[in-house]
């Protein structure tokens, strides 16, 4: 006889424990940037350096790492819109390509990170 | 009431028998059984998954770029306890049979063995199998 299964279905919002990392979509300018396997968005982390109002230089970034397409080197410096959809990651901005970075990994597969910096 | 059905913590029944390619039998009285084994190629299988896929998809793999030897080992152990006095022979390759409680068979190899004697007690053995990767045809 087999055990119960686990009352779990990461399908059912109403048995789940959080949003799902899953169905997430990236796009900035024209370019869709697809199998994506780490997203992280940061915005406004320091702290403000104003004097009469909130105010700070850095606006925040977003980091990528994708194995499939998505910006190279050649984009380094292009203004384009960012969009996040999905996986409670949600975001639409301007931002600049920043760093593109690529690693091969041995008896492994090659993947793609690129940086952008918000820009707003 | 107890239960007739076999319940999965219940290990009764289970037999352990190695063919060697060249030599006779053996079938263990097994007191002890640790088995590890979930797939004999996966460990030639890299997760590429990623986070456009919807939840509840199924987890996507692809093949490594280099793959082991068609007769290599998988890395997989199978440790055996057992009552006798069965000398297993390091190296020794066959077809290990396990029976009962789980059903599986396959190429192996003898990579560590003992025998203990002690006073007041039958003798007890244990034996390691490496599990080999079935020859691709």
């Amino acid at each position: 006889m087999a055990l119960p299964e686990p009352d779990y279905d990461s399908t059912d919002p109403a048995k789940s424990f959080g949003i799902p990392s899953a169905g997430i979509t990236v796009s900035f300018g024209s370019k869709q940037i697809t199998k994506i396997t780490d997203l992280s968005w940061k915005k406004r982390g320091l702290l403000s350096k104003g004097r009469s109002a909130p105010w700070t230089d850095d606006a925040g970034s977003v980091s990528v790492t994708f194995m499939g397409t998505g910006p190279s080197a050649n984009d380094w410096m292009a203004l384009g819109t960012l969009v996040i959809t999905g996986g409670g990651m949600d975001l639409n901005t301007p931002a600049i390509c920043g760093e593109v970075s690529a690693k091969a990994s041995l008896n492994g597969i090659t993947s793609y990170s690129v940086e952008f910096k918000i820009y707003a | 009431m107890a239960a007739n059905f076999k319940t999965p913590h219940d290990s009764t029944g289970t037999t352990v028998s190695f063919t060697p390619n060249a030599g006779v039998a053996s079938n263990l009285t097994v007191t002890n059984l640790q088995y590890s084994l979930s797939s004999q190629s996966s460990s030639d299988e890299l997760d590429v998954s990623h986070l456009g896929l919807t939840a509840g998809s199924q987890v996507l793999t692809q093949s490594r770029p280099l793959q082991g030897q068609s007769n290599g080992e998988t890395g997989r152990e199978i440790q055996v306890d057992y009552v006798g006095d069965e000398v297993f022979e390091d190296d020794t390759e066959g077809t290990l049979t396990l029976g009962g409680g789980i059903n599986w068979s396959g190429e192996a190899k003898v990579t560590s063995s003992s025998l203990t004697l002690a006073v007041n007690d039958v003798i007890r053995g244990s034996v390691t199998f490496r599990i080999e990767r079935k020859a691709v045809t």
